[in-house]
């Protein structure tokens, strides 16, 4: 027998049959996570030089590459974190942008990239904690004095993020929270990259307490920022 | 290990038919035909799915609308390479459990309000009664006449779905239909507005 709300449902499938019109498919997470990792170093880029020339004393002699300084973090390393960071920023989106889809079962793939994106960034900060000399340490904990890496980092990542969280907004994630973290981290880790161009100081303690960390803490306020923003 | 053979295990028992995929894809192409074919099928299936999982029963066909409704708004999020019925369930699941976590909200809510309800102002002495905050007023005003209208029958003077519908001249599930975009459209406004969806 055909209850009268299930007549309601019949009478909905006839309105949404002709209420539908064609729709324009989303590409593929891995074209989508390409295009936005391209589009995000680009505005990181034009804001990291915009920073350059705004603030003197910033020079393109810090890069990780041409370094010439005897005293700065041995340079194979830092091409390589670069080139980790990076890697795990696509990563990231890419997995931001799987789970902008709905599944019954997210694909194990999406949580293992988001777990080595984590955990890379999370061994990168314990690392230049470790290797930390304490008096360094203790005099940026004193001296530090200003937090221009941190404002720096929000700067150089504000307009990507704010472009990937409006296009996940026309997307529909079952998992908002960890999609608006991958996103987040994804552009984060990018805008760690480019904090190494622009910031002159080459400490473990000043890496630790100025870029490191502060990019695990916004990476998870992608978690809030998923969770309030990208629910439909 | 085990955790992932119970999903999987879980995963195939829920029904599927090939069908669906190629419907799905004809209805992103606009073919109507193909779109009435596939939400006519799946609905008992999602029916289905629904009661498996909810207690209340009075709750079911709310939620399979809910989850036609999801399934209408997000159709272009559905990638043909993939299997339709993960995609499927996996807006039913989401849905069923906002929808439930919504419920609770409201029933928490209307509890806090009868518990405090005499220490209230009697409505009578207040010059308030029966007109709407100003804010709320603000995002009917965002609506459509139609909108507005059925809004105003459903939530202000009380009407039922049907009465609106026949007062409307309009069907029942038209009238729900209106009712929720017009309510997602004031959530969006007062959301701008500096209101959070949380409260």
């Amino acid at each position: 027998m055909v209850t009268k709300k299930e007549t309601e449902t019949k009478d909905l499938i006839a309105n949404l049959t002709e209420d539908m019109s064609e729709v324009r498919v989303l590409p593929s997470p891995l074209k989508r996570a390409t295009f936005w990792s391209v589009v995000s170093i680009a505005l990181i880029t034009v804001v990291t030089i915009a920073l350059m020339y705004m603030h003197k004393g910033l020079s393109l002699q810090n890069l990780p590459l041409f370094d010439n300084n005897p005293n700065s973090i041995d340079q194979k390393l830092s091409v390589l974190e670069c080139l980790s960071f990076i890697l795990i920023g696509f990563a990231s989106l890419f997995a931001c942008f799987k789970l902008s889809i709905p599944d019954i079962e997210h694909s194990r793939l999406s949580f293992i990239l988001l777990g080595i994106a984590t955990g890379f960034l999370a061994l990168t900060t314990l690392l230049s904690f470790t290797n930390s000399d304490s008096l360094v340490m203790h005099e940026e904990l004193t001296h530090g004095g200003d937090h221009l890496c941190i404002e720096g980092l929000g700067a150089i990542i504000a307009l990507p993020a704010l472009f990937i969280y409006r296009i996940l907004k026309r997307t529909a994630p079952t998992l908002p929270a960890w999609t608006g973290y991958a996103a987040l981290l994804g552009v984060v880790s990018f805008g760690t990259v480019a904090m190494r161009y622009l910031c002159s100081t080459e400490t473990y303690a000043h890496l630790f307490l100025h870029h490191f960390a502060p990019a695990m803490v916004l990476s998870f306020f992608g978690l809030l920022i998923g969770k309030l923003f990208l629910r439909w | 290990m085990s955790t992932t053979d119970s999903t999987d295990t879980q995963i195939k028992k829920l029904e599927t038919n090939p069908e669906w995929s190629e419907w799905m894809k004809a209805a992103q192409d606009g073919d109507k035909l193909a779109y009435n074919k596939l939400l006519s099928a799946i609905a008992p299936a999602i029916r289905r799915f629904v009661q498996g999982r909810i207690f209340n029963t009075d709750s079911i066909e709310d939620i399979v609308q809910e989850i036609l409704l999801a399934i209408h708004k997000s159709r272009h999020t559905y990638d043909i390479s993939q299997p339709f019925e993960r995609w499927m369930y996996g807006v039913a699941r989401y849905k069923m459990i906002d929808y439930l976590r919504k419920m609770t909200r409201y029933t928490k809510k209307e509890i806090l309000s009868d518990s405090y309800e005499t220490f209230l102002p009697a409505p009578s002495n207040s010059n308030t009664e029966g007109i709407l905050s100003q804010d709320l007023e603000d995002a009917l005003e965002q609506l459509s006449d139609k909108q507005r209208k059925i809004i105003r029958f459903m939530k202000i003077d009380g009407f039922s779905i049907s009465e609106t519908a026949e007062k409307m001249e309009m069907s029942e599930s038209a009238v729900k239909v209106a009712a929720h975009r017009g309510y997602k459209k004031m959530q969006d406004w007062l959301v701008k507005n500096g209101y959070d969806d949380k409260q």
